[in-house]
């Protein structure tokens, strides 16, 4: 639990400060649905989820870009299995899968209505990279596979503009990063809420 | 700034919280020869002691030997296999070798006990004012722990297929836990994670 403050607030506070530039900014809290091969490595939600963004609204003013630093925490205790490890290893143990992810991204986003609107539906994309850590717990055992992964993103949401200078934010989002160094592909689909500030 | 935030929150990855037994943290591996005709098995040698794989005598405890070579034997014969005497004249199909080894672990690591204890409020009388935060100028605590774990090792080799002074493994079975707690709890433990390698071995049987 005080980890998960300690993020927040760091969270809270890079965003604060990176409001003294001119654009807007977000922080997030995301819940986190494993899919693909990803849902067999962890099988629950990752209820752990954070991302805070910063953006510059270009010329066309309902495009902007920026850069979104995230960061997800997946954990599964699968509970004593027998699993086939290759043609003739099986093994039964206590399997506990978890992985840390930590994103950073270019972000395009293209708000389908005017910034000022009370309510702006918006679609985004991001690409960049990650690192990710993943681990699988067996018995006094653990096995690692970490390295960095390209990260890909792509959104759908709503801000909710509520005349003060700090607005809300909907949104169904969904992340990919392919299979590398051992680690499997991981993809996830999440719901996200946020806070949105502005100074331009 | 980015990069900041970024080292920042490296530094707090999560993992998941301990487990809850010392049962979980048991593992049982088997793994054999597939080109092996275990079908064709039907004798076996097995030895009258569990072979400990170390060469400090004060680690060599056969306290356990007999409750383990009996968990041993009783899953062999359930496969229909016959347990042979060794004596001269006998041949057994396959031997039958069983080994065990222990290690102790002793970690100490500093120990921030005014974290757990939470947010203080800060105490401005005092001078200078103390502000809110995390982290007193007093060393931490130090807390250190012992612990042992433990293997046993089940092999089935055939002499038949001896070569080069090397008695080819076919099968085998290992397991690895915590030793803590009671004798009768670690014998419970043990001889249930050997029944284990065998009821994952379907392949033994005729």
């Amino acid at each position: 639990m005080k980890k998960i403050l300690i993020i927040v607030l760091i969270f809270a506070a890079s965003m604060s400060l990176e409001s003294k530039a001119q654009g807007s900014y977000e922080f997030h809290y995301q819940v986190s649905f494993p899919m693909g091969e990803f849902s067999d490595f962890v099988g629950k939600p990752g209820w752990l989820g954070f991302s805070g963004q910063w953006m510059k609204y270009l010329e066309n003013d309902r495009l902007s870009i920026g850069a979104n630093l995230s960061y997800f925490y997946f954990s599964d205790k699968q509970g004593i299995k027998t699993v086939d490890a290759g043609e003739t290893t099986t093994y039964t143990g206590y399997v506990v899968d978890f992985t840390n992810i930590y994103g950073l991204m270019g972000v395009v986003q293209y708000d389908l209505k005017p910034r000022r609107e009370q309510l702006v539906p918006f679609i985004r994309i991001g690409l960049g990279t990650d690192y990710q850590d993943q681990r699988k717990d067996i018995g006094l055992y653990e096995f690692k596979a970490d390295g960095f992964q390209f990260m890909s993103n792509a959104e759908f949401g709503l801000r909710i503009n509520t005349g003060n200078t700090m607005n809300w934010i909907v949104a169904a989002t969904y992340h990919y990063m392919p299979a590398s160094s051992d680690m499997v592909n991981t993809s996830f689909a999440g719901i996200k809420i946020g806070i949105h500030g502005f100074n331009y | 700034m980015m990069a900041f935030i970024g080292l920042s929150v490296l530094l707090f990855g999560c993992r998941p919280s301990e487990l809850d037994y010392i049962t979980d943290y048991d593992l049982v591996v088997t793994n054999y020869n597939k080109d092996y005709a275990f079908s064709s098995v039907n004798t076996y040698f097995l030895p009258d002691s569990v072979v400990f794989m170390t060469d400090d005598p004060l680690q060599i405890d056969h306290q356990y030997d007999d409750e383990i070579l009996g968990a041993v034997k009783r899953n062999l014969d359930a496969l229909g296999w016959t347990q042979l005497p060794e004596t001269p004249g006998n041949k057994a199909d396959v031997v039958i070798v069983v080994g065990a080894s222990s290690t102790d672990y002793a970690s100490c690591a500093s120990y921030c006990w005014y974290c757990y204890w939470g947010w203080y409020p800060g105490w401005g009388y005092y001078p200078p004012a103390w502000g809110p935060g995390y982290g007193w100028g007093y060393p931490p605590t130090v807390a250190c722990a012992t612990y042992s774990t433990g293997s046993v090792f089940v092999g089935i080799t055939d002499p038949d297929q001896a070569s080069s002074n090397t008695l080819p493994v076919v099968w085998n079975g290992i397991l690895n836990g915590l030793l803590e707690g009671s004798d009768a709890s670690i014998l419970s433990r043990v001889t249930t994670n050997i029944d284990q390698m065998f009821k994952q071995s379907p392949y033994l049987k005729n």
